[in-house]
C-alpha cells in the first residue's frame, strides 16, 4: 500500500457528489435516528414540524451557507482549519486564537463519539450473535449497564464487558481513514457508506411498516397507532405522574376511551391517570417547542462543529458550494424526517406500546428500547443487526469529519505530514477517549464533554461564524463568495436573514437554554466541576491542556505567525 | 392515524424528498458536464 501523500494546500475533493456525501455523512448521526423521532412525538408531529422547517430555513440553511463561504474563502487563502481561516479572512491574529475553539470542540466531541461508536458496533455484533436475545426490559437495562460500564467508574474494563474491544476497533478504523486522506479516506468511505446506509435504513423501514398489529392481545399497539403518535397534530395522551403511558386512538368512541383509561388505571393503582389533549395551535404557542425544534436543527446539521468549514476549504475556487450545501442538508433531512421519522417511534409503539417510546432519552431509546423492539420483532435479529450496523456507519462518517479539523490544523500550522498529524491527533484523542470510557459512573465524563464541547462550544463557534461573516468580512463579500460558481440562485433576502434573523434565533436559543440551565434547574455540569468530581474535572483539564498545546502550535508556527499574507499556491 | 396526521407526514416527507431530488438532479447534471480529465486533474493523489 502506498503512503498517502497529500499536500494540505493543494488537496481538493475529487467530485462534488463526493463532497456532498461527505458533508451529509458528517451530519447524519445519532441525532437523526434517535433524537429527532423522540422530540417530534413528544411535541406532537404537526406543530413540531412547522417549527422544525421554519428553523431549517431560517437557521440551518443560512448558517450552513455562512460556514461554507468562510471555509471556501479560508481554503483559497491557504487555511483549512477554523483558526487559520479566521485569521486569513480577518487579517487579525486575535481571530486565530478565537478560531482554536473550532478545532478544540470537534476534537472534544470526537473523544466521546469514539466511545459511542464502540456501543453501536458492540450492539451490532451482540445482536448478530444472539447475545441480545433477551426477554424483559429489566434484562435489556442490565445488559446496557454491564456493556457500557454505566454501573461505576472503570466497570467497562472489569472484564465483564467486551466494549473495550469494539471501542479500540472504532478508534483504529477512524484513524486509518484519516490517515488515508481527504479523497482516498473520507471521500472514498462516504461514497460507498452513505448509499449503503440509505439502503439499509430503507430495508429496516419496510420491515417496520409491514409489522401491522404484531400482538393481537394488544390491538392498541400497531404501526398505525405509532405513526399517529408520531405525526398526528392533535392527540389525546394518558399521563401518569408526568409520564405519557398511552394514547387514546383518534377513532376511539367515548366508551372505548373510558375503557382504555380504566385499563391504564388498573395498571397504575393508587396513581392519577390524567388525559392531556395536545392540539396544533396549543403546540405552536408553546415556546419550548420552537426552541426544541431549533435546537434539533442546530445539532442535526452539525452547525458549529468546524467540520463543514474544513470540508468546504477543500472545494476548488470556481466550484459550486451553495448547491452542495443545500443537497447535503436535504440528504440529512431525508434520513431524519423521511426515514427515522417513520421508523423508530412506530416500531417502538407497535411492539412495546406508547409508554416505551414516550419520554425515552436519546440513548435510552437507542440502546434499551430499540434492542427490546428488535428482540420482539419477527426476524428481529437480522433487522437489529442491520440497524445497529447502519448506526455504526452513520457514526463513523460523522467521527472522521470531526477529527479532520485538528488534522488539518496540525498540517498547516506545524507543516506536519498526514501520518504525523494523525499520530498526534490519535494520541490527544486516545487519552480523552480513555477518560470517557473509564469514568462511566453516571456517564460523567461523556456528559461533561457533551455539555461543554458539544453544546456550549457550538453556540460559541456559530456566534463567531456570524460575527466574522457579518462584522469582519462583510455580508456582501461573503455572499459573493457563496455565489461564485453556484448552480442555484441565492434567495434575495438571504443577506437580511443572515444579518438579523439568524443571529436573533441563535440568541433566543442560547438565552433560553442558559436560563434553563442556570436558573430553572441547577446546572449539574458546573456543580460537578465545583465539587471536583474526577470524571468531570480530568476530561476538562485535558481539554484545557490541549487548548494550551494548540496555542503553542499557533505561536511557534512559522507559516502564519510572522506574516499575515498568503503563502498558498492556490491563493488569490 | 388521522387525516391531518397523514397530511403532515406526507407534506414533511414530500418536502425533504423533493428538495433532495431537485438538488441531486442539478448536482449530477453539473457533474456530468465536467470532463473526466478535469476531475482527474483536481485530484493530487
Amino acid at each position: 500500500m502506498s503512503t498517502p501523500r497529500q499536500s494540505v494546500a493543494s488537496v481538493t475533493w475529487n467530485t462534488q457528489l463526493g463532497t456532498m456525501l461527505a458533508v451529509a455523512g458528517s451530519a447524519v448521526g445519532f441525532g437523526n435516528f434517535l433524537r429527532f423521532p423522540g422530540l417530534a412525538a413528544q411535541y406532537g408531529g404537526g406543530a413540531f414540524m412547522i417549527a422544525y422547517f421554519c428553523a431549517f430555513l431560517l437557521l440551518g440553511v443560512p448558517l450552513c451557507w455562512v460556514e461554507w463561504a468562510i471555509g471556501r474563502r479560508g481554503g483559497i487563502l491557504g487555511g483549512h482549519s477554523c483558526a487559520s481561516a479566521f485569521m486569513l479572512i480577518s487579517h487579525s491574529s486575535v481571530w486565530k486564537y478565537l478560531g482554536i475553539a473550532g478545532v478544540l470542540a470537534p476534537l472534544g466531541i470526537g473523544m466521546y463519539y469514539m466511545y459511542l461508536e464502540g456501543w453501536t458496533l458492540g450492539y451490532c455484533i451482540n445482536t448478530a450473535t444472539g447475545a441480545l436475545s433477551l426477554h424483559s426490559s429489566a434484562e435489556f437495562a442490565a445488559f446496557f449497564e454491564q456493556f457500557t460500564g454505566s454501573g461505576g467508574d472503570g466497570a467497562a474494563y472489569s472484564g465483564q464487558s467486551n466494549l473495550p474491544l469494539f471501542f479500540f476497533i472504532a478508534i483504529g478504523a477512524n484513524l486509518y481513514l484519516l490517515y488515508r486522506g481527504v479523497t482516498r479516506g473520507i471521500e472514498w468511505f462516504c461514497k460507498w457508506s452513505m448509499p449503503v446506509l440509505l439502503i439499509t435504513a430503507l430495508i429496516v423501514l419496510v420491515r417496520v411498516l409491514t409489522l401491522g398489529t404484531p400482538d393481537a392481545a394488544h390491538p392498541n399497539r400497531s404501526v398505525d397507532q405509532g405513526l399517529g403518535y408520531m405525526w398526528n397534530p392533535s392527540k389525546t395522551v394518558l399521563v401518569v405522574e408526568g409520564k405519557t403511558v398511552d394514547m387514546v386512538p383518534a377513532e376511539a368512541s367515548p366508551e372505548q376511551a373510558e375503557m382504555l383509561v380504566s385499563r391504564v388505571q388498573a395498571e397504575h393503582p393508587g396513581q392519577t391517570v390524567r388525559r392531556e389533549h395536545i392540539s396544533l395551535m396549543q403546540g405552536l404557542m408553546n415556546p419550548e417547542l420552537w426552541i426544541a425544534a431549533a435546537g434539533q436543527i442546530f445539532f442535526s446539521l452539525s452547525i458549529g462543529f468546524g467540520t463543514v468549514l474544513t470540508y468546504a476549504s477543500y472545494v476548488a475556487r470556481r466550484k459550486d458550494i451553495a448547491l452542495v450545501s443545500l443537497a447535503a442538508n436535504a440528504a440529512n433531512e431525508v434520513v431524519e424526517v423521511g426515514i427515522a421519522g417513520m421508523m423508530i417511534v412506530p416500531a417502538a409503539v407497535s411492539l412495546l406500546g406508547v409508554a416505551a417510546a414516550a419520554g425515552a432519552s436519546t440513548f435510552g431509546l437507542g440502546f434499551t428500547v430499540l434492542p427490546e423492539v428488535f428482540a420482539a420483532m419477527p426476524g428481529g435479529r437480522f433487522f437489529g443487526t442491520l440497524f445497529f450496523g447502519l448506526l455504526f456507519l452513520a457514526s463513523v462518517t460523522s467521527s472522521i469529519s470531526i477529527l479532520q479539523p485538528t488534522v488539518a490544523f496540525l498540517e498547516e500550522f506545524w507543516r506536519l505530514g498526514r501520518s504525523q498529524s494523525v499520530v498526534v491527533v490519535g494520541m490527544l484523542m486516545l487519552l480523552g477517549s480513555f477518560a470517557v470510557s473509564w469514568f462511566t459512573g453516571e456517564m460523567m465524563a461523556l456528559n461533561t464533554l457533551d455539555f461543554w464541547m458539544g453544546t456550549m462550544c457550538l453556540y460559541l463557534i456559530s456566534t463567531l461564524y456570524l460575527s466574522i461573516f457579518r462584522g469582519v468580512w462583510g455580508t456582501k463579500n461573503g455572499l459573493r463568495e457563496l455565489g461564485r460558481g453556484s448552480r442555484i440562485a441565492l434567495p434575495r433576502g438571504l443577506g437580511f436573514v443572515i444579518n438579523w434573523i439568524t443571529p436573533a434565533i441563535l440568541l433566543i436559543i442560547f438565552c433560553s437554554w442558559l436560563y434553563k440551565s442556570m436558573f430553572v434547574s441547577t446546572c449539574e455540569h458546573i456543580t460537578h466541576l465545583k465539587e471536583g468530581e474526577p470524571g468531570a474535572v480530568l476530561p476538562m483539564a485535558w481539554m484545557v491542556m490541549i487548548y494550551i498545546f494548540m496555542v503553542f502550535v499557533v505561536r511557534t508556527s512559522k507559516r502564519f505567525h510572522k506574516k499575515k499574507t498568503v503563502d498558498s499556491p492556490t491563493a488569490s | 392515524m388521522t387525516l391531518p396526521g397523514i397530511i403532515t407526514m406526507l407534506l414533511s416527507i414530500g418536502f425533504v424528498w423533493i428538495l433532495l431530488i431537485v438538488c441531486m438532479r442539478r448536482l449530477l447534471r453539473s457533474e456530468q458536464k465536467t470532463p473526466a480529465r478535469v476531475l482527474k486533474k483536481n485530484s493530487t493523489e
